[in-house]
């Protein structure tokens, strides 16, 4: 993943130009993950998230979305506007424990340095999972 | 075909708006069709519209406003194809300036029917947002034929006075309605406003 190399927005004034961090990973769970797990690895990422986007200086946030579905395409997803507000979240998942799941991630921020937003994301993803993650688009 | 462009900025309810208008539509025996623009390469609510039955048409990796504006009208043209459908919703990003969504449509589409636009406001936000991206949340309102002050449930009666007199300080005659998306407050009010 690169930041946008090139203009994804003319029309934006300078003073309020967002970061934007949009990818995909496939992530494995360290054990079969019910829904109350990923809820709470949701949760984790968003603790660290927020810690970490407070510390590099944003000052609002557009929107942090998400959705981590399973191999049989029912999915987790999660949505939030703040940085310290618990997220809404909506479990759509079937139910039995699942071990890998994509996880698409999509996040506008402004305040803060493209290539460090994609840093805080990576990071918060790590710390919820404990896995590294590798995005692939 | 007629195009409905819900514009609003990021968080403020755009797709369940869109949602619910789509349920009443639909249960109104008209076929609809969805565009769902996202500004990153990885789009959240398209999938999320589709599971609700709607076929939808992603545009990703920049803003139909300005960077993929020239897509717009092909896709509204392949969606008139595919579904001959009587609305076309479309869900620009929330950085977009509506009013540079559909002048091209109008221009390249002469055939196309109604052009609505309705803007949703953010009532818990509305104050913090004007402080920060004040031009684009005027432009977004200033482009409205309907604004929408959501997420009513969620604010006291006084803030959402202030919203309203924020609001109809920036349009004349535009209708502003008042509505909560998750409740469904409002909703019969606005479908009445947009069609």
């Amino acid at each position: 993943m690169k930041p946008h190399e090139q203009d994804v927005l003319r029309h934006s004034p300078a003073h309020a130009r967002p970061a934007i961090f949009a990818a995909g990973a496939e992530v494995a769970f360290a054990r079969p993950a019910l829904a109350a797990d990923v809820e709470s690895a949701v949760t984790r990422f968003f603790a660290a998230l927020g810690a970490g986007l407070f510390d590099a200086g944003c000052y609002l946030v557009g929107h942090i979305k998400g959705t981590i579905a399973a191999p049989g395409g029912e999915d987790f997803t999660f949505h939030s506007t703040a940085l310290r507000a618990r997220p809404r979240m909506t479990d759509g998942l079937a139910g039995s424990p699942i071990g890998a799941a994509i996880l698409n991630v999509n996040v506008i921020v402004f305040g803060v340095d493209e290539r460090v937003l994609q840093d805080i994301v990576t990071s918060a993803w790590a710390q919820a999972l404990e896995a590294e993650i590798v995005w692939q688009r | 075909m007629n195009l409905l462009c819900i514009a609003g900025f990021l968080g403020s309810g755009k797709t369940i708006v869109l949602l619910e208008i789509a349920r009443a539509m639909v249960a109104d025996g008209l076929r609809l069709a969805v565009v769902e623009n996202e500004i990153g390469e990885v789009g959240i609510d398209g999938e999320y519209v589709r599971r609700h039955g709607l076929p939808v048409q992603e545009l990703f990796g920049g803003c139909i406003c300005c960077t993929l504006q020239s897509r717009v009208v092909d896709t509204l043209r392949t969606l008139e194809e595919r579904y001959d459908p009587h609305w076309v919703i479309v869900e620009p990003t929330g950085l977009a300036a509506p009013g540079d969504v559909l002048g091209p449509v109008g221009e390249l589409l002469p055939d196309i029917g109604a052009t609505r636009v309705l803007t949703i406001v953010d009532a818990v936000r509305w104050e913090m947002l004007v402080a920060v991206v004040e031009p684009l949340i005027t432009a977004q309102v200033n482009a409205a034929d309907v604004v929408a002050i959501n997420k009513i449930d969620e604010v006291t009666g006084d803030a959402l006075a202030a919203v309203r007199e924020d609001v109809l300080r920036l349009v004349n005659d535009t209708p502003v309605v008042a509505v909560s998306a998750a409740t469904g407050a409002g909703m019969d009010c606005l479908l009445g406003a947009i069609l």
